[in-house]
Formats: structure tokens, C-alpha cells, sequence
């Protein structure tokens, strides 16, 4: 299991919340999906999902988006955060479709993480793994 | 394929929390009990409480206990009581992928396939 934030999208959706904060919620996060990969169907190939995240930080209330490599021949998952928000953002609230800010960010962030993984180098990765 | 901790799987794991919690909690309260050599009632006595929600504290099975009561045994005992916060995950659900997005989708895809197993 790997939670990865690429440098571009930790500075368009960290900027305003604390590293202590999102750490935790990241720490978190790898307790509950150790759960959910025991849940992975084995033998499928590899699937490219989004899954929307409902957290409660001492801060409040936080709506987080992740992109989700599975692998299930390996039992290997990777997740992308792609957007980190409060409760009560325009997009955090509604992350679907029917939300027309919705789309268009989550376009503008797919794109800052496919870039940010493609010039990441052994010596200089562009990215971080919680 | 099921990739989604469900609403009850979390409920489990919260009532498997505060079992623990209080378990923890009595354990450590039942211990200074008896290493001061004090009984339930004079405990009840000393905290202006009553015997019955003293043993209710004691007891590592009932959650159902208030923070005064708990504040007001562990006191008695000699202890502080501190809460902490950790943040919870409290359900993650799957986001239907706009079809606009599934280019990006599959090269974000491809994009990770490439990274080494482990740095």
C-alpha cells in the first residue's frame, strides 16, 4: 500500500492545512486501507479507480479524492491524493459529475500528477510516499 | 471488485475501539485499586459517588459510563485523566470516473506502473 502526493498537487491542495494534520490523516488512512486490500478480488487486472475519502481531523472536517492504481495479481495498490478539501468547499462537498466545478479540477489535477510521476528521476522523484 | 470499507465494517472497528479503551482503563484503575489497598466504598465514599457506578468503571465489559464518573474514579485513585484525538476515516465510497477524464486516468495508470517497486 503506497499514499503518494506529487509536489505539484501538495502545493495546490496542502497549502492552507497543517503538516501535522494531514499527516495524521494520512497515517490513518493506511490503517483503514490495510483493511480494504484484504477485501481485493485476486486475480483481476489492474484497475484505475477514484475514491472519495471522508475524514475528521482536529481541524474539522476533510473531503479527499484519490486516485487508486490496483493490482490485484500483486496486491499492490497505489493512491494519488488528487484533491484535499474541507467540508464545505465547492468541490469537496460535491465530488461527482453533477458538480460542474467538479470536473474541470479534477482534469487540471489528473494532469499535474500524470506530469509530476513522468519527470520524477530515481535521483529526483517528484513526489512524496506516506 | 471490492475495494471499499463499508459504514458497518467502521462500526465494528469503533465498537472494537472502545471495548478497548475501556478495557485498557479498567485494567489500570482495578490495578491501583488493589496496590492502595482501597475498597469500592470508601472509593464511592472519597468521590461522592456511588458504589454501583464505581463498579461500573471497574468493570472492563460496560462502556456505558460517563466522563464524571471516569474523571472522578480516576481522580480518586490518584490519576489524571487525558484525552487525545486521532484523526478517523469515517467511510470511503467510489467516485464514478467522468469519461473526460479516462485518458488521464490511464496514463496517471501507466505513470505509476513504472515507478520501482519500493524507493
Amino acid at each position: 500500500m503506497r499514499d503518494i502526493v506529487t509536489r505539484r498537487i501538495k502545493k495546490r491542495e496542502l497549502r492552507d492545512f497543517e503538516a501535522a494534520e494531514t499527516k495524521a490523516i494520512f497515517t490513518k488512512l493506511k490503517q483503514t486501507q490495510a483493511t480494504a486490500v484484504l477485501l481485493s478480488a485476486p486475480g483481476l487486472p489492474p484497475v484505475s479507480t477514484l475514491h472519495k475519502v471522508y475524514a475528521t481531523s482536529s481541524g474539522g472536517a476533510r473531503r479527499l479524492l484519490f486516485f487508486c492504481r490496483h493490482q490485484a495479481a500483486t496486491a499492490t495498490e497505489r493512491w494519488v491524493l488528487l484533491f484535499y478539501r474541507r467540508k464545505g468547499d465547492e468541490i469537496g462537498d460535491n465530488m461527482s459529475a453533477k458538480n460542474p466545478l467538479f470536473t474541470p479540477a479534477l482534469l487540471k489535477n489528473l494532469q499535474l500528477a500524470v506530469d509530476d510521476i513522468a519527470n520524477s528521476t530515481p535521483v529526483d522523484p517528484q513526489f512524496e510516499e506516506y | 471488485m471490492v475495494h471499499l470499507v463499508d459504514v458497518t465494517t467502521l462500526e465494528k472497528e469503533s465498537r472494537h475501539e472502545l471495548a478497548e479503551i475501556k478495557r485498557q482503563i479498567s485494567k489500570s484503575l482495578r490495578f491501583r485499586l488493589k496496590q492502595r489497598g482501597v475498597t469500592v466504598a470508601s472509593l464511592a465514599r472519597d468521590t461522592g459517588t456511588s458504589r454501583t457506578a464505581i463498579r461500573r468503571v471497574l468493570d472492563e465489559r460496560n462502556t456505558a459510563i460517563t466522563l464524571h464518573t471516569l474523571v472522578r474514579t480516576a481522580n480518586g485513585l490518584g490519576y489524571r485523566l487525558r484525552l487525545s484525538m486521532e484523526p478517523a476515516i469515517e467511510r470511503i465510497e467510489h467516485v464514478p470516473t467522468p469519461s473526460e477524464a479516462e485518458p488521464l486516468m490511464a496514463a496517471l495508470g501507466r505513470g505509476l506502473d513504472r515507478l520501482p517497486a519500493r524507493r
